[in-house]
């Protein structure tokens, strides 16, 4: 399988549906040390963080490339709507840059959209990483 | 908020454990320590995607829904965190205005070396 590293800029990924169910729920446990998120027995319709979307867009890249060699760098957000348990959504993806900096360093840019079912934006994300070749 | 207005997350432990279950199932290098030293890593380090779910935990319990409908976050991640270390969550407000009240955001270890940091943005008139 190709390296992510080799994917041109403006190539598309996706569009990919996937649900907050039982995975996205192990995730936020991992990171919910005082149940702010999530209370046991009660994760039915529960408000979650949006961030945790982000963890998803790894989908898209591998269903074309292998993430060997990035370095995850620099993670944008921007939240649109609450996310709960249960809720489905769509996600695409885009290589929106590529540059070497000026001590030589490759960095790739890759921006996810997560759209609900009535095609309003949850989240957009906008991740950086250092291409290890 | 006002200027200089500090807010925090009590103190998180990163164990293998956590690490596991956010980063797996699967083997990578956050969830197996050979599959980290194949890199040149000293072993598992916890994915920085961790720390953006701390920080934007912080924010929500401050910020309320709000937060959840138009917040902005950015965060460059500075710096490794291994099963272990203790990670301290902050925030200070840096600018109120134009609508925005805006924060350096900041994740640290039990050295107080930062780990995560960046800038939020929540939209005032959400609040």
């Amino acid at each position: 399988m190709k390296k992510f590293s080799e994917a041109d800029i403006g190539e598309e990924f996706g569009p990919i549906e996937i649900q907050i169910g039982d995975d996205a729920i192990r995730r936020i446990k991992a990171v919910d040390d005082e149940n702010f998120w999530l209370n046991e027995g009660t994760e039915t319709k529960s408000v979650i963080d949006p961030a945790i979307l982000v963890q998803y867009s790894n989908i898209l890249k591998t269903t074309k490339y292998s993430l060997e060699g990035l370095v995850h760098v620099n993670q944008k957000i921007r939240i649109h709507k609450a996310v709960r348990v249960g809720d489905k959504f769509t996600m695409t993806g885009k290589v929106t840059s590529k540059y070497t900096s000026r001590t030589g360093k490759i960095f790739l840019e890759f921006e996810c959209i997560f759209m609900d079912e009535g095609d309003n934006v949850v989240l957009e994300s906008k991740e950086t990483y250092l291409l290890k070749l | 908020m006002k200027i200089g207005d500090v807010i925090s997350l009590k103190e998180r432990v990163i164990t293998q454990e956590k690490m596991s279950a956010y980063s797996g199932p699967g083997k990578n290098i956050h969830t197996d320590d050979e599959e980290a030293r194949k890199v040149g890593l000293p072993g598992t380090i916890a994915q920085g995607l961790m720390f953006v779910n701390y920080i934007s935990e912080m924010l929500a319990r401050t910020f309320g829904g709000k937060w959840l409908e138009g917040g902005e976050l950015t965060v460059s991640f500075r710096k490794i965190v291994r099963p272990g270390d203790t990670i301290r969550t902050l925030g200070k407000v840096k600018n109120v205005g134009n609508g925005k009240i805006t924060l350096n955001v900041w994740c640290e270890n039990e050295k107080e070396e930062i780990v995560v940091e960046g800038e939020a943005i929540v939209e005032e008139n959400n609040l």
